[in-house]
């Protein structure tokens, strides 16, 4: 992160929050979607966390320390889209497979599907540990100081959340009852 | 094992896979609404600003006036009335900054049962019938985690998780009137920066006890439990241990004794497996602070809650270890218990299954009840339950309607 362009951005010039946008807005997006599982829902998020972010930019202490500081400024502003959206479990618009950065053969549509439902039971804010912790490849140390929360918190958000995905998988996983060889 | 490793794998995976750009009209958008946006004036508590110029010529001249007046009173025979202290220690930054704007009361009125529920950036208060329910602390620049009554019902102490870190807040029922109560620290002196968590608000009103965790770089310092003084802002540390973490300090109804819960690590505090948890009593008016165990570090148990009148604490059993994923015991059943202070009369409260769900946060209702949160471990459903300390009349406090979070039952109601 260009150190410069967010203290230019901090003395108010837009062309350098601008670049900045341009820098963080892909991983912002990315972010922003894994969390909210709505490519709608991301987009307002993304763009009320940059508009919050410009807003508040003179208070960040550390220009150094820009893109976590946007980070926490975007999991808020997730939490809140989901908080008040009432779209969040209907109405979700995927994106296409062409607009997607997707592993070959790393999943199965099935178990994609599976995951994608079991994501969406799983309360926001461990969500969001779960993307910082699997996307962002933070620790939990990291992921506390990047969330503002203590350790504690992210440890137990993230275990539950995994937890969840888990049960998921295997629920799906396991034979159903009538499949299931009556004992002798 | 296996089955879990491929299921983290498979989420890992999944997480991979999303919206590769943001789109240009979205970031035409952002440059749009960037350019109708004014940006705050810094408010950066760590630089102490300069004093205006004309504050220099001022200043001095209202302290004169005010010594004027201060000899004048005095002279008269009348006392000049002590400055009544506030809570309020150091505004938040954030609050400061995102609070403009006093939210609008909600009436709470006198003895109305209302059952106040933590969330990630607000409270939530809702009646015991299941009606009223209502957000407040929103957009406060916080999030809200464990809020607790003060004895008369008016007022909420709650952890608030800002840009620099955990503080504890002060809010009235109505939702206005937010303070901080304990100060943020000028960074992190020798690179260790404090907290403040799980408040617990004394029964005589005049306390709050919390947990202050200090880490360095993200890794375990210290665990302290502190009370501070809620008039004068005076803050007092019990007991402090750089072995153990602390959790979870509960009140004797007598204000005189502080349960919590002790945690022990099999290797580096935090950074190493769970190896127990116990609760522990710590009597207040002993001249040294020493935490006593009354519970068998084989039941795992913790978040310890003190009945609002009897010698009588309810805890819950057999705790997720997080950096495992799973609970301690994998072959017990998460429970819960009461226990008398001084460790005799342990009896089991629910009778759940190995592998069912997973019980937490007790607290008790002004009636003597219990408020606790399930959690399904296969669908990862959270509801929030009351049950009688016998065992019986399990249900959800709004009837029909299901709560889910951590509750606290409003005092006096």
């Amino acid at each position: 992160m260009d150190r410069r362009l967010v203290e230019l951005a901090q003395g108010g010039d837009e062309d350098a929050f601008d670049a900045l946008v341009r820098v963080t807005g892909d991983r912002c997006l990315g972010i922003a979607y894994r969390i909210l599982r709505d490519v709608d829902l991301a987009e307002d998020a993304v763009q009320s966390a940059y508009v919050s972010a410009w807003r508040d930019l003179r208070s960040l202490r550390d220009p150094d320390r820009f893109e976590p500081w946007l980070h926490r400024t975007l999991a808020r502003a997730c939490y809140e889209e989901a908080r008040q959206s009432r779209r969040f479990t209907a109405n979700v618009r995927s994106l296409p497979l062409a607009a997607m950065s997707v592993p070959d053969g790393a999943i199965g549509v099935v178990e994609r599907d599976q995951l994608e439902r079991g994501i969406r039971r799983i309360p926001v804010e461990q969500r969001t540990v779960l993307v910082f912790h699997h996307y962002l490849g933070l620790t939990l140390s990291e992921i506390a100081d990047r969330l503002g929360v203590p350790i504690g918190t992210v440890k137990s958000r993230l275990f539950y959340a995994t937890s969840a995905m888990r049960a998921v998988l295997e629920a799906e996983a396991r034979p159903s009852p009538m499949s299931r060889e009556r004992p002798a | 094992m296996t089955a879990q490793h491929d299921a983290d794998r498979l989420v890992h995976a999944f997480l991979q896979e999303g919206p590769a750009e943001l789109s240009s009209p979205l970031t035409a958008r952002i440059r749009a609404e960037v350019h109708e946006t004014k940006q705050r004036t810094g408010f950066r508590p760590w630089r102490k600003s300069p004093m205006p110029r004309m504050l220099w010529i001022v200043a001095p001249l209202a302290a004169v006036l005010v010594a004027i007046g201060g000899l004048l009173v005095i002279g008269s025979g009348r006392q000049t009335p002590a400055p009544s202290p506030t809570p309020t220690a150091v505004p938040s930054p954030s609050v400061g900054a995102a609070s403009s704007a006093e939210p609008s009361a909600y009436p709470i009125a006198a003895g109305e049962a209302w059952i106040v529920l933590g969330g990630t950036d607000h409270a939530t208060l809702v009646r015991s019938d299941g009606t009223g329910r209502h957000d407040i602390l929103t957009n406060v620049g916080v999030s809200v985690t464990d809020p607790d009554w003060s004895p008369d019902g008016n007022q909420l102490v709650f952890e608030g998780n800002g840009t620099r870190g955990s503080q504890l807040y002060v809010v009235d029922a109505d939702g206005t009137g937010l303070r901080q109560l304990t100060p943020t620290p000028d960074g992190c002196p020798n690179g260790v920066c404090t907290e403040a968590v799980n408040p617990a608000w004394s029964p005589d009103g005049r306390s709050v006890a919390y947990v202050a965790p200090q880490h360095g770089g993200g890794i375990f310092v210290r665990s302290a439990l502190m009370v501070i003084d809620v008039a004068s802002g005076t803050m007092t540390e019990v007991y402090g241990t750089d072995q153990a973490t602390l959790g979870r300090p509960t009140w004797s109804p007598d204000s005189q004794s502080i349960a919590l819960e002790i945690s022990h690590y099999v290797g580096s505090v935090e950074a190493s497996a769970l190896k127990d948890t116990v609760i522990a009593v710590i009597d207040l008016t002993a001249s040294v602070h020493t935490p006593r165990t009354i519970t068998d570090p084989a039941l795992q148990g913790g978040y310890p809650a003190w009945h609002p009148t009897l010698d009588l604490i309810v805890f819950r059993t057999n705790r997720v270890d997080n950096s495992t994923g799973a609970l301690i015991d994998p072959r017990a059943p998460s429970d819960l218990y009461t226990i008398h202070p001084d460790g005799s009369k342990l009896t089991k409260v629910t009778a759940n299954v190995v592998g069912g769900q997973i019980v937490r946060a007790p607290s008790w209702t002004p009636d003597g009840r219990i408020l606790y949160t399930v959690h399904d471990p296969v669908t990862a459903a959270e509801a929030l339950r009351v049950v009688d300390v016998d065992g019986t009349n399990d249900a959800s406090p709004a009837g029909s309607t299901t709560l889910s979070g951590q509750g606290r039952w409003r005092p006096g109601s």
